[in-house]
């Protein structure tokens, strides 16, 4: 760090080194503990129940729903029945009708002979890293809930998010940084930053959204470059905030509002500093940068791995802005072009997680709030373009995967039906993988609980199983 | 391609509801022992005996009055969400009746500021926005909005009884009430707007905004079946639906105010009419035998017009201008947002399973049929006005508690029931329940009085306590939920960005009338209640500070504490205007302090910031930066005028004229062809230097570049020629420099500049160490140190917190 800190003024020292030792920051980022041996830095790195596999987690959300028969869940019987009745019928949120084959060709990868679509040929190089499960399903066929659930684990009321859990049970690595970030290329997802929210959780632990479109690393935190003081001279007025701040505070006996707020100045001051640099890809070589591609993902990508480089604990990285996988017409059309806009700069990231040794303690999490219909949706005026050659929401069975952070590689985990509608062998709900997950990062879902109204919360509610056969 | 269909209402608020999809209709249990749908019980004793009473019985020991002059700030804040002046202060501190408190409250109930403070609070229940939704982006204006806006404040500020002003919001126009009174109706109509029209989502955001924010029911959540946890059946749902959907929006919305005879209305007039007229033009395009009617700001094509996309598109645009330009002009008729009965009320029918195509068993328009007689139906037109009658009818258990609640908690900081837009059998009677009733009966007992109330919650002794907690209350009651203590407050976006332009002297006062643009230049000096709000598209500063989004009813802010909002604080442009302005008008220690913390400063803060101070002058021993460039072939030094962006540069967007794509950034920057960029280094010891720092030049294109470091009499000190991609280390070592020597750090474009950026910042450091770092010591046109200490103020927690 360039800046010199300015101590040493009247009675400073003695109240910034108290403001330190009770924040558990500064002096390298280890949090001091207490008398009670608790770390009280609501950020300061923790251990987990257990020793866990995964010390990060990354979030790839394909917002608006990816369809499972034609990425990673191939179907030959819905081949077979294209353009004719199935004989399973499933109430979505909207009409739909025909089996509708899926336009794209699989293949098998690796040695695993993982079956991936032509959509994803870079992501396929890691075949043999994926943990495919197929036979996820949630609860409703609709986005705003179906987004909370997989965010917040409940599709109705306002609840922590993953990251704001995994960041309350595990702190983060990085004092400079967020310790989860959000990012979103040109605005938000719906839900909006619902999908980040800290719930009733201490909001340290919520979300710092980034917009990656922006190409200038200053831009992408609003406010993050100072052009008024130069930096030693803010660290001289941050200071002399703290030594108001304390004084104000110490009047005041404890308020965990005082001190949160005079903590969010010097995170803000160290952001200024070590963001910029974070966000920065054009400090990555050529080789790397091209493995990403020069594009969209393929920045926010780079900047993911990063950020998880530099100790972030949870980067959650959306497609778009709005819901750009929700097809619902001209499903081969859009599904190729958003598969082309993420595929290689995934496959990036994956093979780089891979080959810095990082991706045995990354957990990395693909998919949607939810998959879509293997039969065609109908024209519904006001809803779809009626183009019939789209699908609809599907609730009732999809796909995500897995990377890294100890999960079982080259696998592929239960079954939708013949035609891809619904899961029904060897199911995971939502609330399964989110226990999964957290116990990959060494947690017990059932014990990682906030006591809040009175009960004890945790973020698979009263339901979740962990899934074994995923674990490597 | 996003959709709004799949936005299912059950979702409308934060409703406990379950997504069966069935309505098979089941025994709803009566629900009768719920706390809250008994009527209020009265109760004989104060508010501080009921607080006092559970106090005594937990054996806890409240704490001692606030002193006088924390009240003073308290009630200020509470009341109208600004500071007191500091005449107003000594006025009130030295005021010697024993009642000055109750005088101080009706004082402050009686200013403007009241309705601003708190028709913001109701705003925020009514999902109030000037804008339609992020659905519809290109014609988003709800050009009339602030008419309800300014009604509310305007409402609140002429003690419109709580009663009323829930009946001109639901049904003004079935009321016989002078026009202006119409524009209360925009809170049924200020909602969100659904693609494709989705007429059966508007009147569903529209029934979830009447039941929740007044009575805490969630109504909506029965739209597809019955109510998990609540006594509503489907059928309840659809009651209310056939009385909203018996109004609708007229084409025109009525003027409620004469169009204005100043120069330039008319000027607006013909430009309005000339933008409406080119919609008209392009439908006519398309539509055989289109007329463009008499009324050329009536945009409705004849039923069975059909447009392509793009010519939709067009249309919308157009349509877009026009409506623009009446949301931006002054000259614009204020109109109210109304909506009107339907000439035959509709019967309703239930939707089975909320969805509009399947149409099962008819059902009355009725109030909620928990809260009322089985036969008990409407009987006059829509039944709007009567259901509005109901609300707040002595049979109604529900809305009296909901707003005490309310009121008690904007008062205090927490909310006596703590989902206060959920007052369901899902939510259990709160501790102090005699309170909530006695002041539900105050409220109605008093012509549903909000003043009143407030003014008897304020001169209660629970609510005067000071907010300093004790070991015990933090240990037994954290919560603080038996109010042993006061609640210190944090100031929320508008209170800190007013009392911030109240500081400055920026404050304007001027009340309603169009919003502005809060998040730029020049960082209008009105009040945060005026901001345009653009639903799904807020600005940075309102995301960061909490505010609501407006998509549906909130009825209590969170407040989030985010090192977002720090770094809005510390850089934004906003605020270190406010602190430049506070230190112009008086830069004195004493002063700053005085203005922005409203008291004078200890002799040890005197002697810390004055530390500080001199410090922030003395930063400069170390040397100094100054960015500008040489033109070729001369030595003398030109600094650059302008800063933008974290650039210095020739103005503000570059190229200039004259200048070209010359700039300083942090580390590095751009020549021009016949301008070395040029930065002056200026030492203020005299001593023995090093330099240190590596050149870079990025671009694979090009002709490369020189740099070269000198003195200003022209001996170079050390040249270095980069072709492109190179980098070089700038390192010189033992530079003998007397105190106001200077160094030129020059980059020299080859005389050909295409793809001459640069990366450079030195570092130089003497035997003691770094002195002098390009790229940590950057920065703009600089705050002056007093600048600086006012914003430190204005930053600190004694500034956004109220105790």
């Amino acid at each position: 760090m360039k800046e010199n800190h300015a101590f040493g003024h009247g009675g400073f020292i003695s109240s910034r080194r108290d403001f330190l030792q009770r924040c558990g920051m500064g002096l390298g980022a280890v949090a001091v503990p207490t008398l009670s041996g608790q770390s009280i830095s609501p950020l300061a790195p923790r251990q987990s129940q257990t020793e866990g596999k995964a010390k990060a987690v990354i979030h790839l959300f394909m917002n608006g729903g990816p369809s499972q028969v034609d990425t990673f869940d191939p179907k030959p019987e819905l081949t077979k029945y294209h353009n004719k009745k199935i004989p399973l019928e499933l109430k979505t949120e909207r009409p739909t009708g025909v089996a509708l084959g899926s336009p794209f060709k699989f293949q098998k990868h690796g040695e695993s002979g993982l079956e991936i679509s032509e959509l994803f040929p870079n992501v396929a190089k890691s075949a043999d890293e994926l943990c495919v499960i197929r036979s996820m399903h949630a609860d409703v066929p609709n986005h705003e809930p179906s987004l909370l659930l997989m965010n917040c684990g409940d599709s109705r009321l306002s609840r922590p998010s993953v990251g704001s859990w995994v960041t309350y049970g595990l702190g983060t690595e990085n004092q400079n940084l967020p310790g989860f970030v959000t990012m979103c290329p040109g605005g938000y997802p719906i839900s909006r930053t619902q999908n980040w929210q800290s719930g009733f959780l201490p909001a340290a632990y919520q979300g710092t959204y980034v917009d990656p479109k922006n190409t200038d690393p200053r831009k992408l935190i609003d406010h993050v470059t100072p052009t008024h003081l130069s930096r030693k001279r803010q660290r001289d007025q941050m200071d002399f905030l703290h030594q108001l701040n304390e004084a104000h505070s110490k009047k005041r006996n404890t308020d965990s509002d005082l001190e949160a707020r005079l903590e969010s100045f010097e995170l803000a001051y160290r952001m200024q500093l070590e963001a910029t640099d974070a966000f920065d890809v054009s400090l990555e070589p050529k080789y790397i940068r091209e493995l990403y591609g020069d594009t969209l993902q393929g920045r926010q990508m780079l900047i993911t791995r990063r950020l998880v480089e530099r100790g972030v604990r949870f980067v959650q990285v959306w497609h778009g802005a709005g819901q750009p996988w929700d097809n619902h017409d001209d499903l081969e059309k859009n599904h190729r072009r958003l598969a082309q806009e993420c595929d290689q700069a995934i496959g990036a990231l994956l093979i780089d997680l891979k080959q810095r040794g990082m991706l045995d303690q990354t957990l990395v999490l693909w998919g949607g709030e939810f998959g879509r219909t293997p039969v065609v949706e109908m024209p519904k005026k006001g809803t779809n373009a009626g183009k019939i050659n789209g699908r609809d929401h599907n609730h009732y069975g999809f796909t995500t995967w897995m990377a890294g952070g100890g999960v079982k590689g080259g696998y592929v985990h239960g079954a939708t039906d013949d035609f891809g509608f619904q899961a029904v062998k060897d199911k995971v709900h939502v609330h399964d993988l989110h226990a999964t997950m957290l116990h990959q990062l060494g947690f017990d879902h059932e014990k990682l609980t906030y006591r809040y109204s009175g009960r004890d919360f945790r973020l698979t509610d009263v339901h979740g199983e962990i899934i074994h056969d995923l674990l490597a | 391609m996003p959709h709004f269909a799949s936005i299912f209402l059950c979702l409308i608020g934060s409703l406990a509801c379950g997504f069966e999809n069935s309505s098979k209709t089941r025994e709803l249990s009566p629900h009768k022992d719920h706390w809250a749908f008994k009527m209020p019980v009265s109760d004989e004793r104060s508010i501080d005996q009921l607080i006092n009473s559970k106090l005594i019985k937990i054996k806890l020991i409240a704490v001692p009055k606030a002193p006088r002059e924390v009240l003073i700030r308290r009630v200020f804040h509470v009341i109208s969400g600004l500071l007191p002046t500091p005449k107003e202060k000594a006025r009130w501190i030295n005021d010697a009746r024993a009642d000055w408190l109750t005088h101080l409250t009706e004082d402050l109930l009686n200013r403007p500021s009241f309705g601003e403070k708190w028709g913001r609070h109701w705003l925020d229940v009514a999902r109030y926005a000037d804008t339609r939704g992020a659905a519809l982006p290109d014609n988003e204006d709800y050009p009339h909005a602030f008419t309800y806006r300014d009604w509310v404040i305007r409402a609140f500020n002429e003690s419109l009884p709580y009663d009323d002003f829930l009946h001109y919001q639901i049904a003004a126009d079935l009321m016989d009430l002078p026009r202006e009174e119409l524009a209360a109706l925009g809170f049924l109509t200020v909602g969100r707007a659904y693609q494709g029209g989705q007429n059966h989502l508007v009147i569903a955001d529209r029934i979830d905004v009447a039941t929740r924010s007044t009575m805490g029911l969630t109504v909506a959540c029965a739209r597809c079946h019955d109510h998990k946890t609540d006594p509503i059946p489907t059928a309840d749902y659809y009651a209310l639906y056939g009385v909203f959907n018996s109004s609708i929006v007229p084409k025109e919305l009525p003027a409620i105010a004469e169009p204005s005879q100043k120069p330039g209305a008319v000027a607006y007039r013909s430009a309005l009419k000339e933008k409406a007229l080119a919609v008209h033009k392009h439908v006519e395009k398309y539509v055989p035998n289109y007329k463009t009617p008499e009324d050329h700001l009536n945009f409705n094509l004849p039923p069975g017009t059909k447009l392509n996309q793009t010519q939709r598109d067009k249309f919308r645009k157009l349509t877009g201008i026009v409506t623009r330009l009446q949301a931006d002009s002054s000259f614009a008729i204020p109109r109210a947002m109304v909506v009107r009965e339907k000439p035959k009320p509709v019967n309703p029918r239930i939707h089975e399973r909320g969805n509009p195509r399947t149409q099962g068993k008819p059902v009355p328009r009725a109030f909620l049929s928990f809260l009322r007689e089985k036969d008990e139906h409407f009987t006059e037109g829509s039944g709007r006005l009567e259901f509005a009658h109901r609300l707040t009818d002595d049979r109604n258990p529900l809305t009296s508690r909901v707003w005490a609640n309310r009121v008690w908690m904007h008062l205090t900081g927490s909310p006596l029931v703590n989902s206060p837009g959920d007052f369901g059998p899902q939510t259990e009677s709160p501790i102090q329940l005699e309170l909530l009733d006695s002041l539900a009966l105050f409220l109605t007992n008093n012509g549903w009085s909000t003043k009143a109330l407030i003014k008897h919650i304020i001169t209660s002794e629970t609510f005067q306590r000071s907010s300093q907690t004790t070991s015990e209350l933090q240990e037994k009651d954290p919560s603080n939920l038996y109010y042993a203590r006061a609640n210190r407050q944090r100031k929320d976006l508008e209170a800190w960005r007013d009392s911030a332009l109240q500081v400055s002297g920026r404050l304007m006062r001027k009340m309603g009338g169009k919003p502005f643009t809060l998040d730029q230049p020049p960082y209008e000096g009105r009040r945060t209640v005026y901001a345009k709000t653009r639903r799904g598209f807020l600005p940075s500063i309102m995301r960061a500070f909490d505010f609501p989004g407006s998509e549906e009813a909130l009825m209590k802010r969170s407040t989030t504490t985010t090192p977002t909002q720090a770094l809005y604080l510390m850089n934004s442009p906003f605020l270190i205007g406010e602190a430049r302005a506070i230190a112009k008008r008086n830069p004195s220690i004493k002063a700053i302090y005085r203005t922005v913390l409203q008291r004078n400063p200890t002799a040890i803060e005197i002697d810390s910031a004055e530390a500080w101070l001199a410090r922030a002058e003395s930063s400069r021993t170390s040397g100094v930066w100054e960015y500008g460039y040489l033109q070729k072939d001369s030595l003398l030094f030109k600094p650059l005028p302008h800063f933008e962006k974290g650039q210095w540069r020739g103005k503000q967007q570059i190229p200039d004229q004259i200048l070209g794509w010359l700039n300083w950034t942090s580390n590095g920057g751009h020549p021009e062809k016949d301008k070395h960029a040029t930065l002056k280094w200026t030492a203020i010891e005299s001593g023995k230097i090093h330099i240190t720092g590596s050149f870079v030049a990025p671009s694979k294109k090009g002709n490369g570049l020189i740099a070269r470091i000198m003195r200003p009499n022209g001996k170079i000190l050390g040249e270095w020629t980069l072709n492109p991609t190179d980098v070089v280390s700038t390192n010189l070592k033992g530079i003998r420099v007397e105190a106001g020597d200077e160094l030129w750090f020059v980059a020299d474009s080859r005389g050909e500049v295409a793809f001459d950026s640069f990366r450079w910042a030195p570092q130089i450091s003497d035997l003691k160490g770094l002195i002098s770092d390009a790229e940590n010591d950057f920065s703009g046109p600089g705050l002056p140190p007093q600048a600086q200490l006012a914003q430190a103020l204005l930053l600190s927690n004694e500034f956004f917190y109220i105790d």
